[in-house]
């Protein structure tokens, strides 16, 4: 039957702008951007909604099931053993789900950097005389 | 015996029973506060501080940096300020073998408290949401982070600020008439310059580095009076005669200025948002404006307020996102010349709507 997922904690926060999803992990500092599909499935997953359950066809279905494999690599979700809510309507993927990660968004962290990260202390370091 | 008294004056903080270990902290908060002869009294976006410490040369620079503006409203935010193991304040210490401020920031989300610990150089605030009480504890008279004297006391004000309906996000500002737009952008990409660009030709500004964003009708308020250019933007500004510019510059090379030295008249109160900027040095010859999307937009403006203000972070990122969602977005393309620039914004936000 597959598994269902939820968010993987507090850490992940994300918003919606007009279809697409920004995501955050705080604790690494990472950012995700999803396409309106993989919006639209994010929001399904982590409503617990098994991934192999929500294409209208096989294929789609599977796409769902790498795009769920996708995210929980990302450590973005984890399986979840809650309840798989009532069956939903399926999701007519209209493109690829996509994720695009913001390796680049360190460029936009603009002066008075913090601290130092590591292991440790999970919290990207600040580039110094930036701003 | 002098061991004794240093023994009694720790304070150790662990990741286990950390709530308590603040407790106990804020236990001795009315004693520390009062000893402290240097007082800072003053509104800070509608809210009053009042800041005590015995470290005279800390109220003075912070008195300089931070825009005073109310009316305040009730109630009043304490800060203490001190020096660990100096008089009465504790040294405080932190029990485990590493500090993970995500962990610990996840800890005290759902508390009363909040902490920024910097086990580097001994730098601790702490925040009472409860009480509306911070401690700020250094190393030293000067044991703060090199960044503190452009935005003092930034934590501490945003623990409390954070509480009323809002955030400070990492956005500068310009305006006329009482209405205005938000800037944001990475570092070169001219925020600094375009804000200067403005209050030296007539807009208004609640700030250039931080300002507090109120939710509702989206509002813009002051927190600080710094502003920060390079000396190439010193140049291209005019600015190099100019009497607000200091003979050192900071540690990121570049010169801090204070708005109420530079044009005082440029200060205002509030801003009523109808605009997020996000200005590019673009070189063409003219300034000119270009709609971009929300998305966009919200990550030009949220990771470095997001990355730079620990302990509210999850809520910083909520109000940048409900700006990016509330407000128009618009790349902003700056031309060379700064009074163009200037004249380009005050044009687009007269067409504004009121």
């Amino acid at each position: 039957m597959g598994m269902g997922f939820q968010v993987s904690g507090p850490d992940v926060v994300y918003e919606s702008f007009g279809g697409d999803l920004v995501v955050l992990n705080l604790a690494t500092g990472q950012y995700f951007g999803l396409n309106p599909s993989g919006a639209e499935l994010w929001t399904a997953i982590t409503e617990g909604h098994r991934p192999r359950e929500l294409g209208a066809t096989p294929e789609e279905s599977q796409m769902a099931e790498a795009f769920a494999a996708e995210l929980q690599a990302l450590g973005l979700i984890v399986p979840s053993e809650a309840a798989v809510p009532a069956t939903r309507q399926p999701i007519a993927i209209s493109e690829p789900p996509s994720i695009e990660v913001y390796d680049d968004l360190s460029d936009l962290i603009v002066a008075d950097p913090i601290h130092d990260t590591d292991a440790e202390a999970g919290w990207p370091k600040m580039p110094e005389n930036v701003g | 015996m002098v061991a004794e008294v240093a023994v009694k004056s720790d304070l150790v903080l662990g990741p286990d029973r950390l709530v308590d270990d603040i407790g106990a902290l804020f236990q001795r908060f009315e004693d520390l506060f009062e000893r402290g002869s240097a007082v800072l009294d003053l509104p800070v976006a509608g809210c009053r501080f009042q800041v005590r410490t015995e470290i005279a040369s800390y109220v003075r620079f912070a008195e300089r940096a931070i825009f005073a503006s109310g009316p305040a409203g009730a109630g009043i935010v304490r800060i203490a300020i001190g020096v660990a193991g100096r008089g009465d304040w504790p040294v405080l210490r932190w029990a485990a073998s590493h500090y993970n401020e995500r962990e610990i920031e996840s800890v005290l989300a759902p508390s009363r408290y909040r902490l920024h610990f910097m086990p580097d150089i001994g730098f601790w605030q702490l925040f009472d949401r409860a009480t509306a009480r911070g401690f700020q504890i250094m190393a030293a008279p000067d044991g703060f982070p090199k960044w503190d004297p452009g935005s003092p006391l930034r934590n501490l004000i945003q623990w409390h600020l954070g509480q009323t309906g809002g955030a400070l996000l990492h956005a500068g500002s310009l305006g006329i008439d009482g209405k205005g737009v938000l800037l944001a952008g990475a570092g070169g990409s001219g925020k600094s310059g375009t804000v200067l660009s403005g209050i030296l030709h007539g807009l208004e500004t609640v700030g250039d580095d931080y300002v507090f964003v109120r939710r509702g009708p989206l509002t813009a308020h002051p927190v600080f009076e710094t502003l920060k250019q390079d000396p190439a933007g010193i140049r291209r500004l005019g600015l190099g005669q100019h009497p607000a510019v200091p003979q050192d510059m900071n540690w990121q090379g570049k010169y801090q200025l204070f708005l109420r030295e530079l044009r005082p008249a440029a200060r205002t109160e509030a801003l009523s948002l109808k605009a997020l900027l996000l200005p590019a040095v673009s070189g063409k010859d003219r300034t000119s404006v270009r709609p971009v999307s929300a998305r966009d937009a919200f990550l030009a403006l949220a990771p470095s307020g997001v990355s730079q203000i620990p302990g509210d972070r999850s809520l910083l990122y909520a109000t940048a996102a409900d700006v990016a969602r509330g407000l128009p977005c618009y790349r902003l393309d700056l031309g060379p010349d700064p009074a163009e620039v200037a004249a380009t914004l005050l044009e687009f936000i007269m067409g504004q709507q009121p």
